[in-house]
């Protein structure tokens, strides 16, 4: 009972008991909430644990799939594969282009084979003409021109072997000449086609390669990224073990408040009033108002350190290196795509390479057919010098009668020389018409088969070496679901809790409200005049401690009654202490 | 696999301590105070205790020398795992036979280094 300088009196003591119960009661309820509370958070920390290992498990293959002396070696491959394509694409342009060339050459020559075969239709009739005359003066001439008459029928198969030769080459050349314009349309069509879609394959090439080096420098980081996540996960789980562990200082913390309440409140029903006792008392109580505060902030740290834990796990499951495996998917995919698209475009070379062969086989008919024209007019040549020669001793036999034999055989000799040229030049318009089209065909097959085998090198390597890829892919696939799955029972486990911590956290109002109460009964009982004395501080040191159970109580305690430094907020000053006898 | 009994009257601690060692592939059994404990090593052979020093029905002193008592626990390692760091209470362990000492918060790590030692 305290007698006061109030005349409230009586009114005061209930007051300082009433408030010592309210703060009893708060301290109570926080013990057993708290109690349910940690150990709610223990069970479901073990859960979230166990999800979060498995999704380690299930990413760790797929990251040991991605080792980054792997990904190092796939940039090159796909820059390699990438000049290939281009190189490629730019040879086979330009070889497509060259082909045109031919084009312009068969025009060309189908315009000097026709002028060609036109002079030698001219000579042909010419022949026929002579043939004819020659006959006349064999008619003429009776039985002295006997041997002229065979020049005559000479002249006359020269004539017809010349004309139906040249007449031969004449149709086909005008057929070819007929069909070249629409020939020349259509493959400037197909090189037009060919060129914008070489260009949408360089152009998607130069993207994937792009998009390729952004993603692999990304799967290059994840395998530290992902030793980073397990220790940070590591890390994590350490300090939720620490905090559990915490709860349980303060919570004996909290329980040696609570005694030392009941110690007070006892004391202030049944002891005299006596100014010593206030002192005492005020001490006592402040040593518990101390105590509270610090098992408050010990209460925020470790409650904060679940949360920190809860966000930590929570960034794990939305990270890179749990969303590597859809990274993976989508970079094979991306990159088996390019590869088809490669093989795609060398099938349609080739499908390409097949119309140019008809195209160029064409001209390998008119190359026959002049080609025997060619071997008859030679013949026809040579024939006719051999004419040319016995007419002109035939027309010396016939003497002065034979002045239009004369004539004739000069005209043989005539025909004979131009027809000789003309040959020439059948000959070298042939031959040129054989090496430009032996050339362009040469030059395109030559220029693209080496460019077209170095792509497909390039292509069978890189599908080779991304077969790490695509088996990081078939695992990332496989895996795929099971660790959505976790991911989304990992969210499931930190919602639930996160409202634990919630909960734990209005623990922390009811420890401020005792803490209040407290102060108010040492604000009634303490005096402003009396002070204890060191023994009666040792007395109340040891009464205190003597219930104590930890370092940190005790630091506190003597931080209140002498002074002395307090301990930081949530350590427990010897944490982690080991020692083995 | 070894086993190890988990002795504490905080549900949250057992389970830490349970949590702990069977990452690390050990089996551990739970009890709630020393007399829970005293029984349950009674009941099963186990290779190590762990346990807390206050705690209703027999604090981990008397648990300590009444487990020495019992016939194959002379000699298995027993760890105190208590708030408490004061050599007296060291001492008092101690005798009553205590292999070693680890003050709470205890690191999942240490834990684990200690008890890897002593059973080796």
């Amino acid at each position: 009972m305290y007698s006061t300088a109030n005349e409230y009196g009586q009114t005061s003591t209930l007051n300082a008991c009433d408030r010592i119960d309210h703060a009893r009661e708060l301290l109570e309820t926080v013990l057993s909430t708290t109690r349910e509370d940690i150990g709610a958070v223990a069970t479901q920390f073990e859960g979230l644990s166990f999800e979060v290992q498995r999704i380690l498990e299930l990413t760790s293959p797929i990251v040991n799939c991605v080792r980054e002396d792997w990904v190092a070696s796939i940039v090159p491959m796909a820059r390699r594969l990438d000049a290939a394509a281009r190189c490629f694409i730019e040879e086979r342009i330009e070889s497509l282009a060259a082909l045109s060339n031919v084009f312009t050459e068969e025009a060309k020559m189908l315009e000097n084979l026709l002028s060609l075969t036109a002079e030698q239709c001219s000579i042909a009739r010419e022949g026929k003409t002579l043939a004819v005359l020659a006959s006349i003066e064999v008619a003429r001439l009776g039985a002295s021109a006997l041997r002229f008459e065979y020049m005559a029928r000479e002249l006359d198969e020269f004539s017809s072997m010349v004309s139906s030769g040249a007449e031969e080459v004449r149709i086909e050349a005008r057929q070819r000449r007929s069909t070249l314009i629409d020939r020349h349309r259509k493959f400037n069509l197909t090189l037009q086609r060919r060129r914008e879609h070489f260009r949408s394959i360089e152009l998607e090439l130069g993207k994937v390669i792009v998009t390729m080096n952004v993603t692999l420098a990304e799967l290059a980081s994840i395998p530290a990224d992902f030793q980073d996540c397990a220790a940070k996960i590591a890390g994590n789980i350490e300090s939720v073990i620490e905090a559990v562990q915490m709860q349980d200082v303060t919570r004996q913390q909290t329980e040696h408040v609570l005694d030392a309440l009941i110690r007070v409140s006892d004391e202030i029903a049944n002891r005299e009033d006596a100014d010593w006792d206030r002192v005492r008392l005020t001490a006592i109580l402040n040593v518990q108002s101390v105590q509270i505060d610090s098992a408050r902030n010990s209460t925020r740290d470790w409650i904060a350190q679940v949360n920190q834990c809860l966000e930590g796990i929570l960034r794990i499951g939305s990270s890179d290196v749990v969303a590597i495996g859809a990274k993976i998917l989508a970079q094979e995919c991306g990159l088996s795509n390019q590869l088809a698209r490669i093989e795609q475009l060398q099938q349609q070379c080739e499908a390409d390479d097949a119309e140019i062969e008809i195209c160029v086989a064409g001209l390998g008919a008119l190359m026959r057919i002049t080609r025997t024209h060619l071997e008859r007019s030679r013949l026809a040549r040579d024939r006719m010098q051999l004419l040319n020669f016995n007419s002109m001793i035939e027309a010396r036999h016939l003497g002065s009668q034979a002045s239009a034999v004369l004539e004739i055989t000069r005209n043989i000799s005539r025909i004979s020389t131009v027809w000789s040229q003309l040959t020439d030049r059948s000959g070298r318009t042939l031959e040129t018409i054989l090496s430009s089209s032996a050339r362009a065909d040469e030059a395109h097959r030559a220029r693209t088969r080496a460019s077209m085998e170095a792509l497909g090198n390039e292509r069978r390597k890189t599908r080779s070496g991304l077969a790490t890829l695509s088996q990081a892919a078939a695992i990332a696939d496989h895996n795929g679901g099971e660790i959505e799955g976790a991911v989304a029972i990992l969210h499931g486990e930190i919602s639930i809790l996160r409202r634990i911590a919630e909960r734990l956290t209005q623990s922390l109002a009811l420890l401020f409200e005792a803490r209040e109460e407290i102060d108010r009964v040492g604000d009634t009982t303490r005096s402003s005049t009396a002070v204890l004395t060191s023994d009666e501080l040792q007395q109340i040191e040891t009464e205190c401690a003597d219930r104590y159970t930890s370092e940190l109580e005790r630091c506190i305690l003597r931080a209140a009654l002498y002074g002395e430094p307090m301990p930081l907020a949530g350590t427990a000053v010897t944490a982690h202490e080991v020692e083995l006898f | 696999m070894k086993k190890i009994l988990s002795v504490d009257d905080s549900a949250a601690v057992r389970q830490m301590v349970s949590f702990t060692l069977r990452k690390a592939g050990y089996e551990v059994g739970e009890a709630c105070d020393g007399r829970d404990g005293l029984a349950k090593a009674g009941q099963s052979k186990f290779d190590m205790i762990i346990t807390d020093l206050n705690m209703p029905n027999l604090d981990g002193i008397q648990l300590i020398a009444a487990l020495r008592a019992l016939p194959g626990y002379a000699f298995i390692p027993i760890l105190m795992l208590t708030t408490e760091s004061q050599s007296e209470k060291k001492d008092a362990g101690r005798k009553a036979g205590a292999t070693g000492w680890i003050v709470k918060p205890f690191n999942g790590d240490q834990l684990l280094s200690v008890v890897q030692r002593l059973l080796r």
